[in-house]
């Protein structure tokens, strides 16, 4: 007894297939479903974020009843590639198996969810994490891992949205890179540093409060003969000196204090205790703060990048 | 026909890229439309050669400032396309 | 006897503060030539 249906259904321009089915017994109606879809530009229409690639499978086992649909399924996600507002992320993949019951959606990874690059100006690699457990609103994440700046970032644990400071510890960073962020670079810097940063994960805004950067092993100072520091130096014999004991610095000692605002501000304040082996050795304490709008640094740097990929790509530069 | 008087009368209006749109295209709107265009253009190409950027990132920048700075009751252009009136 | 110079290094080390804010440059400038489009004189918006 009890009728069943087929069905399935396309959505030409975006190359997307549901396939559906359905049976009625007694007064219970429950079926499978499956859907197959690349995800394309076409489809980000109206979204904040532009998919550039990639590919989602999802099939699940679904139900009817009194209080709304429950379907039990998995997710399969592959090569995704998408553009949030001139950051680019790409070579996303992972599994999640997802349940709804009604209202409740609930997800959560089957193995790690990685991403291949995510360029914030910067390029963050290697990511990978899992997803513990998701309900649309609030994402619980694991085993975070990520390269950057020549060293890697490691969480255990992360919320997202969460008003809480939560520790992501930061290694082997590569002074050298941190020092070619520079839009117009005053010092050359080598050597590695790590430490910890604790992190307020907003809904769309990152701060960091109390955190703290040594350095993992001798590091080098090189201060470069740049407009600003020669402008400097003219002005009084005392910048003079200070610059000359500056000019090569090895450094013993690097301790540094970090905060940053959901908007961007970011306040370092940085202990440098080292020798100028060109001075005779002498013994430099250099105290240095730094305030800067990350955001804008990062998307100065995305424009950068855009001019540097149409130099690369010869398109025709408007006015040149 | 001023500029003003073609965007009080609601028909021309700002758009998201920089560069003024017809909403309703009398000859006059159309001609107005074209020439102002064109002089935003120029402008933009200055703009993008002194500052090193490219055209498009003067003219997404100068779009969003219009749109923000258009008086209400004076129409602009959402993202997907549609004339709304501020 | 004939005078010795030592060598050594300043026992004392020399101390400098630097206190530096960046201000980005492009999208702050390229505002302001955007701003200064909008004067009435330019009729162009």
């Amino acid at each position: 007894r009890g009728r069943a249906g087929e069905m399935t259904l396309q959505v030409p321009d975006w190359q997307s297939r549901l396939a559906a089915s359905a049976s009625l017994t007694g007064d219970d109606m429950a079926g499978h479903v499956s859907v197959t879809s690349p995800l394309s530009p076409a489809m980000s229409d109206g979204l904040s974020v532009i998919f550039r690639g990639g590919l989602l499978e999802a099939q699940g086992d679904w139900q009817w009843r009194d209080d709304g649909p429950y379907i039990e399924g998995g997710l399969r996600l592959r090569d995704l590639q998408l553009d949030w507002g001139g950051i680019t992320a790409s070579g996303g993949a992972g599994e999640l198996a997802m349940r709804v019951h009604g209202e409740q959606v609930t997800l959560a990874s089957r193995g790690p969810i990685t991403l291949t690059e995510l360029d914030i100006g910067t390029p963050i690699r290697n990511l990978r994490m899992t997803l513990e457990h998701a309900d649309l609103i609030t994402w619980s994440l694991s085993d975070i891992y990520a390269d950057v700046l020549g060293g890697y970032l490691r969480a255990p644990a992360l919320d997202w949205p969460s008003p809480a400071f939560q520790p992501v510890v930061i290694s082997r960073i590569s002074l050298d890179q941190v020092a070619a962020l520079q839009t117009d670079p005053v010092v050359q810097l080598a050597g590695r540093v790590g430490g910890y940063l604790p992190l307020q994960l907003g809904t769309d805004s990152v701060a960091v409060q109390g955190g703290r950067l040594a350095n993992e092993e001798p590091l080098a100072l090189l201060l470069m003969p740049s407009s600003s520091t020669s402008a400097m130096a003219g002005a009084n014999r005392a910048v003079q000196l200070a610059l000359d004991s500056l000019s090569v610095l090895q450094i013993s000692d690097f301790q540094a204090s970090l905060d940053m605002t959901a908007d961007g501000w970011l306040d370092a304040a940085v202990t440098i205790r080292g020798e100028n082996p060109q001075q005779r050795r002498l013994p430099v304490v250099f105290n240095y703060t730094h305030r800067e709008n990350v955001l804008v640094l990062l998307r100065s740097l995305r424009i950068g990048d855009e001019i540097s990929r149409q130099v690369m790509d010869k398109l025709p530069q408007p006015g040149r | 026909m001023s500029l003003d008087d073609a965007k009080g009368q609601g028909l021309v209006g700002e758009q998201p890229n920089g560069y003024l749109g017809v909403v309703k295209a009398t000859p006059e709107a159309v001609e107005l439309v074209a020439d102002i265009n064109n002089k935003r253009r120029e402008a933009y190409e200055r703009i993008a050669r002194e500052n090193g950027i490219t055209l498009d990132q003067v003219a997404t920048l100068a779009g969003q400032k219009a749109i923000e700075r258009s008086s209400a009751g004076t129409y602009v252009r959402t993202p997907d396309g549609q004339w709304v009136t501020k | 006897c004939t005078p010795r110079i030592a060598l050594e290094a300043p026992k004392e080390p020399i101390t400098i503060n630097l206190n530096v804010k960046i201000d980005h440059e492009i999208r702050l400038r390229v505002e302001k030539d955007i701003d200064e489009l909008f004067s009435d004189d330019s009729a162009l918006f």
